[in-house]
């Protein structure tokens, strides 16, 4: 037992018995009807500012982020940088997209990126591909692709 | 709660401040070295982490500029 680092262990501990009870706990806060899909897939969009910049941060903070970037880091050195960059030239080009796809959402209804396109072009095979390339896409990363019609 | 109802459509001239950002980042030849070292760490790195920085203030400039 000498080689226990108890500073890490109890950290750990302590972060885990938390995140569990914080997740229990908001499985109370602001119950919806979970029969409805919006309510279970966004939330019904009752997510407000605050709670939606944790989420779209929380979309950046991923296991890629923490575990394959540090990675590539440690075994191919700087280009593990681009990163960075493709994250800054990522959020301006939310910034101007999230807001506008919301509206839209919103006034129709829609749930998913898949839905969006299916009202937007009328095509169901669009809508089709662009779901399964979303669920490819979102595997190594796993943050909800659905976010974006949230708050 | 998000209030949907001021809709922030159409184009702003504010929006090419991103512009600047995006070159600054997307062309490494700008910061491919080593010198000059900033608390130790080797320019390449602590340029692109103060772009963030950066990129932030211009995100909020563009936001408050077009919240009308």
């Amino acid at each position: 037992m000498q080689d226990v680092n108890w500073i890490a262990l109890i950290i750990f501990i302590s972060v885990f018995g938390f995140i569990t009870w914080l997740g229990f706990a908001a499985a109370n806060w602001r119950r919806g009807d979970l029969d409805l899909l919006h309510e279970w897939g966004l939330g019904g969009r009752r997510f407000g500012t605050v709670v939606t910049w944790f989420l779209i941060g929380g979309n950046l903070y991923t296991a890629y982020t923490f575990i394959a970037v540090p990675a590539l880091a440690f075994g191919a050195g700087a280009v593990a940088f681009f990163a960075v960059p493709y994250t800054i030239v990522a959020y301006p080009i939310f910034f101007l997209v999230f807001p506008r796809i919301w509206h839209v959402c919103h006034k129709h209804h829609y749930i998913t990126a898949g839905d969006f396109v299916r009202g937007r072009f009328g095509n169901r095979w669009l809508a089709l591909a662009v779901t399964i390339t979303g669920i490819v896409a979102t595997m190594p990363t796993s943050p909800s692709s659905s976010s974006v019609c949230r708050s | 709660m998000f209030e949907p109802s001021k809709k922030r459509g159409g184009w702003s001239w504010w929006y090419l401040l991103f512009l600047i950002q995006f070159v600054a980042v997307l062309w490494p030849p700008f910061y491919n070295k080593a010198e000059p070292y900033w608390v130790g760490l080797p320019f390449f790195y602590w340029y692109q982490l103060l772009w963030i920085i950066i990129g932030a203030v211009l995100t909020a400039i563009v936001y408050f500029m077009t919240d009308d």
